[in-house]
């Protein structure tokens, strides 16, 4: 706005008092108290504190668990990721084909987006259940002993197929956007030149999407980071030994379980900077429209 | 499509509903076992089809809950995830609104300064600071108490942000209009941006109730008197509890129970949804 | 800045002898006619028009009589329930109209208001604006980068260029006597035809181009660089042994006359002729000025001598 907008003193801070606040005290101070609290330990009674600098980062990533929880974390986002966005994307690509139904199946495949990640994993948790599941019942016909509260890969597998399937609805929504954002005439074009459906997808379509398909990665990624926590704590609780143990949830476990201050603190940090490493890139590529 | 192929048509049908069936699939079987008694729930395979506990289960859980799990009746879950989820949707709404406001409509100290502190917390998720957050609500005596729940969730960048990018795109003219009219800001805002926001507002609504009624780490931490839990983190009690007693029908009632609100809101509203959806990511 | 939406970088701003620089846009008594309308999209036509009425707190019963006969004015009595949005363009600028006239304000202000119309509207809404500015006889300023709409409508016409005002005249004064070269160049359509000139030693006369001598109205000194502008219509063909030859460039048939653009060295001259003068390119004509006619600017101020 070029013209002077409205010349009050008191009002525009009056109208940003509010959330500014909430900012402050439940954002901005606990995010300093974290950091302040990752280059502090405290001793067993909590008594007194003493400065170690950066010793709590350095026995985290000395520390075989936290190093497995990284790992874990990276297995289970990228699968999660990928899973669904693979899904999601045929999905979209044949809801684009067709004319009819279209908006039927939208309507049918977008709700699960309501769904609280949670629940997600109570509905998997229930069908996988080896007692009463119904899809472990039909893989031990099969003959596979599927047993997610002994068996770690089961337990993992539970809860990226959890996750994915949460996620498709989110995913398609944005993939049929992007493809019905193409224009129609780029795609006459290539038919008239000969390309096939199949070659058309591989040279036209996924190209021209590709910033869909980035964004969506990111989103993904820190949907798996952070958002999944309610979905493990309500299945797996992070077990069978570990084996689900994600970042969010070893935070939650070492600081509110264990009681380790410092070091649930420094492993907040850790994620803070990759959350706000992710935020970063994604704006970059967002303002770049990722290049073609 | 430019082919009009009625083979590969059909594919994509058959493609799609085959999505449909494995969205669907775990709804069907949480609805399935929702209707029948407990005794039919003890072994695989349990039924395909409903049964005839429909009313009795749901009216059990609704007003008595589940022994071995608080036995809060989840009717009072329901409840509270309401409050919950609405005074964050509304709470939200509203400072953002006004928030982005004074950002875009006035000129004062340290304005670019406020919008970036807000900015940030686009970066700061609840989970990655629970313990410092978790410490500042216990001081401030909020545990166990719906402004607890709601108020630290209530901030939102995202919000904020949104309405800044929409009332950039109000030509300012409209503004200058209002002024010759001898609006002053307060009715300026009530009498046109405001109206002018209504499918803004609707949008994010239906995106905020669904982020508040789905809050699960912020309700566990905060909460130690179950009158105050919510349904979406009771249901965790409930599973636990089940893996000792055969009440999974009653768990997923439950589950189908956790599952109506936000569902049928993204039903309903789904226009606003996806619109929602859309533009909070840009 | 007149109507208070910017801040004034220096000096006064009158209404009726009254400094108003420090009031707010509202209290100024002004209303505005903007570029884009600026309709509030979520109410009607009756609801924008009474907005500021509303806002003053005059009584129901005044403001329905008022919008009533606002309405009637405009002719928009049968549009009072409509939103914006289902409304036309000229329609929407008569609404714009319409709610600044309610006002009945000391002065009006119009931002380019028929830039967005059609070409045909805009010649129909041009008379509208000036039978009401004529009926209401409030004050009014009007911007426009249009400069029929300006000769038009104005009593007095302010040309401004880099928000310096260059001249402040009648739409005749400016036309005949345009106070700078810019002025010159940009009224008239064709505007005058500038040329660089050098005063002959008779003082009376210029040389624009080889063997290419005007007459000048007054007498300036020898030797002296001046630009000097000639109207299209005041350059008359006439005969060999009287004129001045020069080859016709080309020729714009606009209908009801011609403009043909003429050419010697580096001179450019237009001329306006009647429709049937058989010219094309290529022809050779021959002109002459009356002294009268010729206007004359400093080569480097671009101010009327």
């Amino acid at each position: 706005m070029n013209s002077s907008p409205y010349r009050h003193r008191m009002l525009p801070w009056l109208l940003v008092l509010p959330q500014l606040a909430i900012t402050l005290v439940f954002f901005i101070w606990p995010a300093s108290q974290a950091l302040w609290q990752s280059v502090l330990r405290e001793d067993a009674w909590g008594l007194s504190q003493e400065f170690v600098g950066f010793e709590n980062f350095a026995d985290l990533f000395a520390d075989p668990l936290f190093l497995e929880s990284f790992r874990i974390t990276f297995v289970f986002s990228f699968a999660v990721a990928a899973l669904s966005m693979v899904l999601s994307l045929l999905l979209a690509i044949n809801a684009d084909r067709v004319v009819r139904g279209n908006s039927t199946y939208r309507t049918l495949l977008i709700w699960p987006y309501a769904i609280a990640p949670a629940l997600a994993g109570v509905l998997w948790f229930f069908m996988f259940n080896p007692t009463v599941g119904i899809l472990s019942w039909l893989l031990k016909g099969a003959g596979y002993d599927w047993n997610h509260h002994a068996s770690g890969t089961d337990a993992m597998l539970l809860v990226i197929m959890a996750a994915a399937w949460k996620q498709i609805s989110y995913n398609f929504l944005f993939f049929l956007a992007g493809l019905q954002a193409i224009p129609k005439s780029l795609i006459e074009a290539a038919a008239i030149d000969g390309a096939g459906p199949v070659r058309r997808f591989w040279s036209i379509i996924l190209p021209l999407l590709s910033p869909t398909t980035f964004f969506l990665l990111v989103v993904n990624v820190v949907y798996a980071f952070f958002d999944t926590f309610g979905l493990i704590h309500a299945t797996t609780e992070g077990g069978p030994a570990g084996a689900t143990q994600i970042l969010v949830y070893k935070v939650y476990s070492d600081g509110f379980v264990g009681l380790d201050l410092g070091g649930s603190a420094a492993q907040s940090v850790i994620l803070m900077t990759i959350v706000i490493a992710l935020t970063v890139v994604q704006f970059r590529y967002v303002e770049r429209k990722v290049a073609y | 499509m430019v082919e009009n192929r009625p083979i590969l048509n059909a594919n994509s049908h058959i493609l799609l509903l085959l999505g449909v069936a494995v969205t669907l699939l775990p709804i069907w079987i949480t609805f399935v076992a929702s209707t029948h008694a407990s005794e039919e729930l003890l072994r695989a395979p349990i039924p395909m089809w409903p049964g005839d506990q429909l009313w009795q289960n749901y009216a059990e859980v609704l007003s008595g809950g589940i022994t071995g799990a608080g036995g809060v009746p989840v009717g009072v879950m329901m409840l509270n995830s309401l409050v919950m989820a609405l005074s964050i949707a509304i709470g939200k709404i509203a400072i953002s609104i006004i928030a982005a406001y004074a950002i875009v409509y006035f000129r004062f100290p340290f304005r670019m300064g406020v919008f970036w502190l807000i900015f940030v917390t686009l970066m700061l998720p609840v989970e990655v600071r629970i313990l410092p957050t978790f410490k500042v609500v216990a001081d401030l005596g909020m545990l166990n108490s719906y402004a607890g729940l709601s108020i630290p969730l209530i901030a939102s960048a995202t919000a904020t942000f949104l309405f800044r990018q929409f009332f950039m795109t109000v030509p300012k003219e409209m503004v200058e209009a209002a002024r010759m009219d001898g609006a002053g800001p307060v009715r300026f805002f009530i009498d046109v941006l405001l109206p002018l926001s209504r499918t803004n507002i609707a949008a994010l609504f239906v995106i905020l109730f669904i982020y508040g009624w789905n809050q699960y780490l912020w309700p566990l931490l905060i909460t130690t008197d179950e009158s105050y839990y919510t349904v979406v983190m009771g249901i965790q009690r409930m599973v636990s509890a089940a893996e000792q007693l055969p009440v999974w029908n009653h768990v997923m009632a439950t589950a189908m129970l956790a599952m109506l609100p936000p569902a049928l809101i993204v039903i309903l509203m789904q226009r606003q949804f996806i619109k929602g959806l859309i533009e909070t990511e840009k | 800045m007149v109507a208070g939406l910017e801040i004034i970088s220096g000096g006064e701003i009158l209404i009726d002898g009254k400094v108003v620089n420090d009031l707010e846009p509202a209290e100024r008594d002004i209303a505005m006619v903007f570029q884009n309308y600026a309709l509030y999209p979520h109410m009607t036509v009756e609801r924008n028009m009474a907005y500021g009425l509303k806002i003053r707190g005059l009584p129901k019963e005044e403001i329905a009589e008022r919008v009533r006969r606002t309405a009637g004015m405009l002719e928009l009595g049968h549009l009072l329930d409509r939103k914006p949005r289902e409304l036309s363009g000229g329609q929407r600028q008569r609404v714009a109209m319409g709610r600044a006239i309610i006002r009945e304000p000391r002065v009006f202000l119009f931002d380019e208001p028929l830039s967005n119309l059609d070409a045909r509207l805009r010649v129909q809404t041009r008379l509208e604006i000036h039978r009401l500015q004529q009926e209401t006889g409030i004050t009014s300023l009007y911007v426009t980068h249009d400069q029929v709409e300006a000769m038009t409508l104005g009593h007095r016409i302010v040309v401004m260029n880099n928000g310096v005002a260059e001249q402040v005249g009648t739409p005749d004064e400016i036309y005949e006597r345009p106070a700078t070269s810019f002025v010159a160049g940009f009224i008239g359509a064709p505007p005058m035809s500038l040329l660089t000139a050098t005063v002959c030693d008779d003082r009376r006369q210029a040389d624009i181009a080889p063997g290419l001598r005007l007459p000048l109205p007054r007498p300036v000194s020898p030797g002296l660089e001046i630009q000097i502008g000639i109207r299209p219509e005041n350059v008359l063909p006439c005969n060999a042994d009287t004129g001045s030859a020069m080859t016709v460039e080309h020729v714009e048939v606009l209908g009801a006359d011609q403009i043909a653009h003429l050419v010697r060295d580096e001179a450019r001259l237009c001329v306006r002729l009647p429709r049937h003068s058989r010219l094309s390119a290529g022809d050779t004509l021959n002109i002459e000025v009356q002294a009268e006619a010729v206007s004359m600017f400093d080569q480097q101020t671009g101010r009327a001598i």
